[in-house]
């Protein structure tokens, strides 16, 4: 009587090591990273500069429903321009609006509305326990741009 | 017998006529040549007049003057048609020694030295062809060679004082009175005024005690000459140049520092080679005691700054584009120091602010006349140097401008001019920056640095009446974002720093008293 429970324990324990070491060690599986000072990022870059010239330093200005909330750090266009917010967990909208720095004046000006992204906006949902990635990527041959959006891994 | 009275009263007339004119024409008597050398000169009357030819090219008519007192000659050489004249006086000290040479560089046109002094003694004059022009015979226009003498006034000139070695000596508190004559003086050598006149006076200064005093000199006006007043100290120095006011104005100079008993040189001398024999001018020195609120000239540059001894100094800006400058002594910490000047109304003022290297900290020129400058955070631990001027070139001989100077310990947090470009922003490291619009048009820089991209609250308060321009930048001192604030109201807005960022105010309108303020709060 004894041997059949001493097997059934011995086989629930390798099971759940098994579980375990599967977990760890399975290749292309991702972890979510946990939110803990901001659970959205939003991050912008241009593709498809072909001059350096006419690769301008920027920020973009970012409303979380229909609020200004803040701006993303400054870089040229070709480079990811980032912002975080914590955000609670609901369906939001975002929109954003370039600036581009006037060497001449010596200060960031909006880009006029025809130059702005297109689209320049995108409803998004945050759920608990994830860090919401929304990139915008604009084609400066096309003069396109389009939205992504994913979580956060560690 | 009418006819006959008639006749007899007409050739009585003519009789009397001609024994007056015979009788003239006795009185100036005529050269006897030859008289070319010392020793055949002929002798003239210290009250006497002679006439000559120019007889050949190199003619030259030597009369002695033997005087048994001293006495003051005015000695006059009438014009010679087409002739450029000239004289020569000399004095018998063994051999002839040559004490004034007179010559005005002109054609047909008289000499005169008014006030040639002579002590007793045997002198000489020549009358000889000048300079200028071609020397030719003239056997048809006889020159007059007149000679007055009288006696030296109490107080006057002693001619020749040409130089500070043969200065006439003045004192303090007594008027001595000169001539500009003659109007060139060929003996003066000097390359930048070649030729020209000069009176020279000799001022011994005591100082009881070796008390610090201030001396005044006042030159009048002569009708007809453009005066022009020096002033050394017995190296020679220069201590002062005035010649403000113009043709027939006077001249002075005041408040000249003397830090030691000694003597000192005062010489006048005309602009442009004017002379006047008929008017003299006086010159007048006033001594008075100097005390530390009261500026000392000269204080033109660095090296003879008047040191700032009280909170309170006065000073003129006279003549026309004097500076004075103050030393501030280094108060050994950093500290804030208010400095404001205030002119008369007859006066545009500047002032500027070095450090002990000569570099330019701070400056205020609002450019307006009677209104006041005022640097109000100027920062040091060392020596400061002030300047007061007036870039105009406006200059009053009597008004006086005030300079104030006050001090606190430094504070953190506020600016440091000058913060006018990003690399000499003011390190923030407080949670409130203040700052002052210290002149039209200043812009101060403040740089922040955190750890890591930080969202900030900034309050700015402008000071009352002012306006400023807050402007926030990105770590290259693009800006980002600017506000505008006006008077007394405050304005809050938030901007993110990326790790480093400038923070800009602009003055668009100026409080120069009151500060403005910026308080930074971390967004949580």
């Amino acid at each position: 009587m004894r041997r059949p429970v001493l097997l059934v324990f011995l086989f629930i324990a390798m099971s759940i090591f098994h579980a375990c070491s599967l977990q760890k060690l399975a290749p292309g599986i991702k972890s979510y990273k946990e939110p803990s000072g901001y659970n959205v990022k939003f991050k912008a870059y241009t593709v498809n500069i072909s001059n350096p010239e006419i690769d301008r330093r920027c920020y973009y200005k970012v409303f979380i429903d229909k609020i200004e909330a803040g701006r993303t750090s400054t870089g040229l266009e070709s480079q990811v321009a980032t912002f975080t917010a914590k955000l609670s967990v609901n369906r939001h909208l975002i929109k954003v609006q370039k600036w581009v720095l006037k060497h001449r004046s010596g200060s960031y000006e909006k880009l006029n509305n025809v130059d702005q992204p297109r689209p320049d906006f995108l409803y998004f949902d945050v759920p608990e326990n994830r860090i919401v990635v929304i990139t915008l990527v604009s084609d400066a041959v096309s003069g396109r741009s389009m939205f992504g959006l994913d979580f956060e891994y560690d | 017998m009418r006819d006959i009275i008639k006749t007899s009263a007409s050739l009585t007339a003519v009789l009397i006529c001609c024994v007056l004119a015979a009788g003239c024409s006795k009185s100036i008597p005529a050269e006897v040549e030859p008289n070319n050398t010392f020793n055949t000169a002929m002798k003239l009357e210290d009250n006497g007049a002679v006439t000559g030819y120019f007889n050949s090219a190199d003619d030259v008519d030597c009369y002695q003057v033997t005087l048994h007192e001293p006495a003051v000659l005015d000695i006059s050489l009438n014009a010679v048609r087409g002739i450029n004249h000239s004289i020569k006086i000399w004095r018998r000290d063994g051999e002839p020694r040559l004490l004034k040479y007179i010559d005005d560089f002109r054609k047909s046109s008289p000499e005169r030295f008014c006030n040639m002094y002579a002590d007793r003694g045997v002198y000489y004059i020549t009358v000889q062809h000048g300079d200028k022009d071609p020397k030719r015979p003239n056997t048809e226009n006889p020159y007059t060679l007149s000679l007055k003498a009288r006696s030296l006034a109490f107080l006057e000139e002693k001619e020749p004082n040409d130089g500070h070695i043969s200065a006439t000596p003045v004192t303090v508190g007594k008027e001595i009175s000169g001539y500009f004559s003659p109007v060139y003086d060929r003996l003066n050598q000097n390359a930048d005024h070649p030729f020209r006149e000069e009176d020279w006076y000799a001022l011994d200064i005591v100082l009881e005690g070796e008390t610090p005093s201030l001396i005044d000199v006042e030159l009048s006006g002569v009708p007809g000459v453009n005066s022009v007043l020096y002033v050394y100290n017995a190296a020679m120095g220069e201590v002062g140049a005035y010649n403000v006011h113009g043709i027939g104005k006077g001249e002075s100079a005041r408040g000249i520092g003397v830090t030691a008993s000694g003597r000192y040189y005062i010489m006048v001398t005309t602009e442009g080679y004017q002379s006047n024999c008929d008017v003299p001018y006086q010159i007048y020195v006033s001594q008075r005691p100097y005390d530390s609120t009261m500026e000392m000239e000269p204080n033109n540059t660095v090296g003879d700054a008047n040191p700032l001894q009280q909170s309170e100094i006065s000073g003129k800006i006279f003549p026309g584009g004097d500076k004075d400058m103050y030393k501030i002594p280094g108060p050994g910490r950093p500290t804030m120091f208010t400095i404001e000047a205030a002119p008369p109304e007859t006066i545009d003022i500047s002032v500027n602010v070095y450090n002990e290297a000569g570099e330019t900290i701070s400056g205020a020129n609002q450019g307006k006349k009677g209104v006041p400058e005022i640097l109000p955070n100027v920062y040091a631990s060392k020596s400061l140097y002030v300047e007061v001027l007036s870039r105009r070139g406006d200059s009053d001989e009597q008004g006086t401008y005030r300079l104030m100077v006050s001090s606190q310990p430094y504070i953190n947090g506020y600016e440091i001019e000058p913060n006018g470009k990003k690399a000499s922003a003011t390190a923030v490291s407080a949670d409130t920056v203040t700052g002052y619009t210290s002149f039209q048009g200043d812009v101060d820089y403040y740089f922040l640095e955190y750890p890591k991209r930080k969202t900030l609250r900034f309050t700015a308060k402008a000071a009352l009446g002012s306006k400023i321009k807050v402007s926030v930048t990105d770590p290259l001192g693009y800006i980002i974002r600017s506000e505008r604030i006006s008077g007394d109201a405050e304005k809050s807005f938030t901007e993110m720093i990326d790790g480093k960022g400038y923070l800009i105010i602009e003055s668009l309108e100026a409080n120069y008293r009151e500060p403005y303020t910026i308080e930074i709060q971390e967004e949580k």
